[in-house]
């Protein structure tokens, strides 16, 4: 070993634990890049090769029933190369084990020997549906774990009031399915949905759909573009009840796995920038001062004739090995997270094949740029090192020139006693390091605030939706609509203190050229139990005439209040002018809600509803459950406890790894921060301090004066972590923010105490590292050397 | 002052002994041994030394001769590896670290070669920062005034000379009033007129306080200004003997 190599380790070896700072902040970059951007790749991957074996339509439309001579029309249409249809109808579904009725989306598959590849059904676990059995059914994995199913368990479907017994032969999934819930909120009550292929024939049969469809997926020719495709398919489809063509984009499945990438996509630049710019920090300043500190070695090897690069490459090479340090754990690290991530996805997403691989081409680009990023904060020092001339290096470098106080010169120091006069010209002879050093635990605060964050916008939403907006025990879907006097019936039932009802009706509205497909939702006047509900959590009316809709979707639509929409109602085959009277800045999007008398005005039917909500007294009982499993058209009761605390767990479960993460890391800069902060105020003071200790000052005085800078530098760092806490969690609200979703700005008090907390833990354990060694400064040797 | 703490006092023989009258320090068979790996090397070997109130001693000896020891002992920066200090009737051979650091707060003044002064501090701070913890200090101002550096007393470490920064860091030892000061090469940095001002400031604050100062040089000339001298070799005092008279240190020359 050369012995400039072997100065290098040595080096590394005894200032290890600042060389293992760095690193171990450094690979806090690595590591998000590792997990975040390694889920987000294998769930890319995993999606478009499940899109591409299952083949994953293009187009989408429902309708209400087409013969199915309609199919060899839809083909030929231009630019679509394959057309699949198929029989979809929710069902009211006893689950064993389960107090209340579930819904069942009964989807037929198609029949055998047809090439309908579109939306291939595959079977995850058990096995596929018997050639000719007509009770059989694969039922989706997340139905089947919530309610603990088993192969082999037995479904009881009520199917036009009919109660049919369902075989479960094996777990499925389909492309279109990949998130399989009714609704695309934030909170599902998942034991109530389930997702039921069926054989053609049996789904045919029991809805009454022999040689008819109701639902129908378009594969395009490539470089086909939907938008062309929708307007015809859309006239094909409307005298048989077509409720408008979507694309891929719109498709409920679709949308929410874009909306998770797009999060992590966030998250997979938004933190590690912050771990490069910490690590970049700490780099420079420990070379800096191992640069000071050996000044005069640096000298001698000039002297001897070790050229300028030979020395740069030196320390640079000191920074590369904390480089190297933080990339190995951060890929050891990040490779554990990254399965556990994807393993929370996985819960949600249900992608065949979707496991965690090592995204390893934004590896190689994450490490070049911390390695840069590391390097260049180090520069400044190496070339100080390089430029540095042997006879200026063995002369001692020139003494500080301190100055009067700020606070001096303001004329408030007057009282200051000597101690903290040393800590604050200390604090002001190095403004920028100063500034650095609060702003790396500030980094580190903020950090951890604003990532944890993330859970306050979700918990607030959540109030927002399900505590202020939907305040019923129970939500009843029905199958058809039946008429208004339905009311009386759901009033009498035992323990039911409130009916509220509910008409949803599919519309597509129009303005200015633009349009969108959704669900116009009746609401009563005067409900208390469904509310419009703004992003504040503000309630408001729905005023008896007119649209409200939501701010988003009059952004797309080019809408004001005042202006007319021309609501086309899809059942129906009519277009219907109404006018907008408010926009409601609401968190999910888009929405569109009418009065209920006014609905039944705008589509010209006599008063109905297809949904009703209700308040029970207490829990609700097995009785109130038994009377409405007699009632046909209920379809399904979804609960909103069920679905809060299912979120809650989730939610849990999220919170704990990426808290666990957060915490470590904020800590971990932190004590990144203060440590090399301390080491190097010693390394600097440890002559001063010692004089002191000869002169009588105790340990604890001198403990003081060395830490005091580092405690005015976290004090400092705490407000400003606040705000970056606040900054970041509004960048990632922003980031977050889709058509569907608005993310509100939230940061509880209680995150910006745990951020503190940790912070201020983190600070004191480094200052407690530094203060033990201050307190074994040898001062006969101190005084002994000139500095 | 007395100290007010629970200090250890020595055993009753040696105390009929260590008290007598204006005696400061009492130290029998001090031996220091520094062991570095395999090697042990004998810093002092059991040497015998009395110090007493208002006395000037000076210590001369060549580097190795472990003059530095005996003053880092005296002073509570070092302990011997066996043998007898007593400051007053305080054993500093049995104090623990805690007591040696309040011994040094409220009896011991030191002086280094190098200053030692707190750069980010002026005169009047770096002498107040002394001040501000000992229990009966003069004022920082009058302490600078004893070292005649009244004018300057707002000035930054860098914005005074070497002289005057060792006369900073007298004013800094003496300010506690001490009953013992300490001073290391107080000259080793300094040129000839800067050490001979230097010294007359050692010698008015001896004269002036009562200090018992022990200094150590290895410029013999310095020597005539004591009232005793010790010569060191091999960690032994291989000569001592007493001036008639002290030399004022404007006369001396090296």
């Amino acid at each position: 070993m050369r012995s400039l190599s072997r100065k290098l380790v040595r080096d590394v070896w005894r200032t290890r634990a600042q060389v293992a700072s760095i690193g171990l902040v450094l690979s806090g970059g690595v590591l998000c890049v590792m997990a975040i951007r390694g889920t987000s790749s294998s769930l890319v991957r995993a999606r478009d090769d499940y899109y591409q074996r299952g083949h994953f339509a293009d187009v989408f439309a429902s309708l209400t029933r087409a013969p199915d001579a309609v199919a060899p029309r839809l083909a030929a249409i231009p630019g679509v190369s394959a057309v699949a249809t198929r029989v979809m109808k929710d069902v009211r579904l006893d689950v064993p084990g389960l107090d209340r009725p579930a819904t069942g989306r009964l989807i037929s598959l198609p029949r055998a020997g047809t090439d309908a590849h579109i939306n291939r059904v595959s079977v995850i676990r058990g096995r596929g549906i018997t050639p000719g059995a007509d009770d059989e059914v694969l039922v989706n994995g997340r139905f089947m774990e919530s309610n603990r199913l088993a192969l082999g368990d037995t479904l009881i479907a009520v199917i036009n009031e009919r109660r049919t017994w369902l075989l479960i032969v094996g777990v499925g999934a389909a492309p279109d399915f990949l998130y399989e819930e009714a609704g695309g909120g934030m909170a599902v009550d998942e034991r109530t949905f389930g997702i039921l292929w069926a054989p053609d024939e049996l789904v045919r049969d029991a809805t009454g759909m022999r040689g008819a469809f109701n639902d129908v997926a378009l594969e395009l020719r490539p470089g086909m573009r939907a938008a062309a495709v929708i307007g015809a398919v859309d006239s094909l489809l409307v005298p048989y009840g077509g409720r408008g063509a979507i694309e891929r984009t719109d498709q409920l499945s679709h949308r929410v796995v874009q909306n998770e990438l797009q999060q992590l996509g966030v998250m997979g630049m938004a933190f590690p920038a912050f771990f490069i710019g910490v690590a970049a920090f700490l780099a420079g300043m420990v070379l800096t001062r191992l640069v000071a500190t050996e000044r005069e070695q640096i000298a001698v090897l000039k002297a001897f004739g070790y050229s300028s690069t030979t020395i740069a490459r030196h320390y640079l090479a000191y920074a590369a090995i904390a480089v190297a340090f933080g990339v190995v754990v951060g890929i050891v690290i990040g490779a554990w997270f990254g399965r556990r991530f994807t393993a929370l996805y996985a819960d949600i997403l249900r992608i065949p094949g979707l496991r965690f691989r090592v995204d390893w081409g934004a590896m190689t680009i994450a490490i070049a740029v911390l390695a840069v990023a590391t390097l260049a904060g180090a520069a400044r020092a190496v070339f100080a090192a390089a430029r540095l001339a042997p006879a200026a290096g063995m002369q001692p470098p020139l003494p500080t020139r301190y100055g009067p106080l700020l606070l001096d010169r303001l004329g408030l120091g007057g009282k200051l006693p000597a101690a903290a006069r040393m800590v604050l010209r200390g604090v002001e002879r190095h403004p920028a390091r100063a500034m650095l050093g609060a702003a790396g635990v500030a980094a580190a605060l903020g950090l951890m605030a604003g990532s944890l964050s993330l859970y306050d916008a979700s918990r607030r939403m959540i109030e927002v939706q399900f505590r202020i907006g939907h305040r019923e025990t129970l939500a009843v879907a029905l199958a058809t609509a039946v008429p208004d006097a339905a009311r009386t019936s759901f009033a009498t039932l035992p323990g039911v203190t409130r009916v509220e009802l509910t008409r949803v009706v599919p519309v597509r509205l129009h303005h200015a050229g633009h349009a969108r497909t959704l669900a116009l939702t009746g609401l009563e006047a005067g409900a208390v139990l469904y509310r419009l509900v703004d992003v504040d959590g503000r309630a408001r009316a729905v005023p008896p005439d007119g649209v409200v809709i939501s701010a988003a979707l009059g952004r797309v639509l080019d809408a004001r209040a005042g202006d007319t929409l021309q609501a086309e109602l899809l059942e129906k085959d009519a277009t219907r002018p109404v006018v907008v009277v408010g926009l409601l800045d609401e968190l999910m999007s888009p929405n569109a809600y009418m009065e209920l008398g006014a609905l039944h005005r705008l589509t010209g039917d006599a008063p109905q509803v297809n949904g009703v909500v209700l308040q029970v007294a207490g829990a609700p009982s097995e009785a109130l459950y038994a009377k409405m499993r007699d009632m046909p058209r209920v379809i399904g009761i979804s609960s909103r406890r069920a679905m809060l605390d299912q979120f809650d767990r989730m939610m849990g479960r999220g919170f704990r790894v990426t808290s666990v993460l957060v915490v470590v890391f904020a800590a971990v800069i932190a004590i990144g921060v203060v440590y090399n902060g301390a080491r190097i105020a010693l390394s600097e003071r440890g002559r001063e301090l010692a004089s002191l200790r000869v002169l009588g000052f105790t340990t604890r005085e001198v403990g003081v004066l060395l830490l005091g800078e580092q405690g005015i530098l976290t004090g400092l760092a705490i407000p400003l972590g606040w705000l970056l806490g606040w900054l970041l969690s509004g960048y990632l609200a922003g980031a977050f923010e889709s058509e569907q979703y608005q993310v509100p700005l939230v940061v509880r008090a209680q995150t910006y105490v745990s951020g503190t907390v940790v912070v201020l833990v983190a600070s004191i354990l480094a200052g407690a590292l530094m203060y033990r060694r201050a307190a074994r400064l040898d001062l006969v040797a101190v005084l002994k050397t000139r500095e | 002052m007395t100290a007010s703490i629970a200090l250890p006092t020595p055993a009753t023989a040696e105390r009929a002994d260590g008290l007598a009258p204006g005696r400061v320090f009492f130290a029998r068979g001090l031996t220091k041994i520094y062991r570095t790996g395999d090697v042990a090397v004998e810093a002092l070997r059991s040497l015998d030394l009395d110090l007493y109130r208002g006395e000037l001693l000076v210590l001369l000896g060549a580097s190795g001769s472990g003059k530095s020891t005996l003053l880092n002992i005296l002073g509570g920066l070092d302990t011997a590896t066996s043998g007898t200090v007593l400051f007053e009737e305080h054993d500093l051979t049995r104090m623990s670290e805690r007591e040696l650091t309040r011994y040094r707060r409220e009896h011991v003044g030191f002086v280094f070669q190098f200053y030692n002064l707190i750069p980010s501090l002026t005169a009047r701070e770096n002498v107040a920062l002394v001040t501000d913890i000992a229990e009966h200090p003069m004022p920082a101002e009058d302490a600078l005034a004893l070292v005649g550096l009244a004018d300057r007393m707002d000035h930054f470490p860098a914005q005074l000379s070497g002289g005057e920064q060792q006369r900073v860091a007298i004013a800094r030892a003496v300010a506690k009033q001490p009953d013992v000061l300490l001073c290391d090469e107080p000259t080793g940095a300094l040129d000839v007129e800067t050490g001979r001002m230097v010294l007359r400031t050692i010698a008015t604050v001896n004269r002036d306080t009562g200090s018992a100062t022990a200094l150590i040089t290895h410029n013999v000339a310095i020597a005539a200004m004591a009232d005793r001298v010790l010569r060191m070799t091999s960690g032994r005092i291989s000569e001592e003997y007493r001036n008639a008279r002290r030399a004022a240190p404007e006369d001396l020359s090296w």
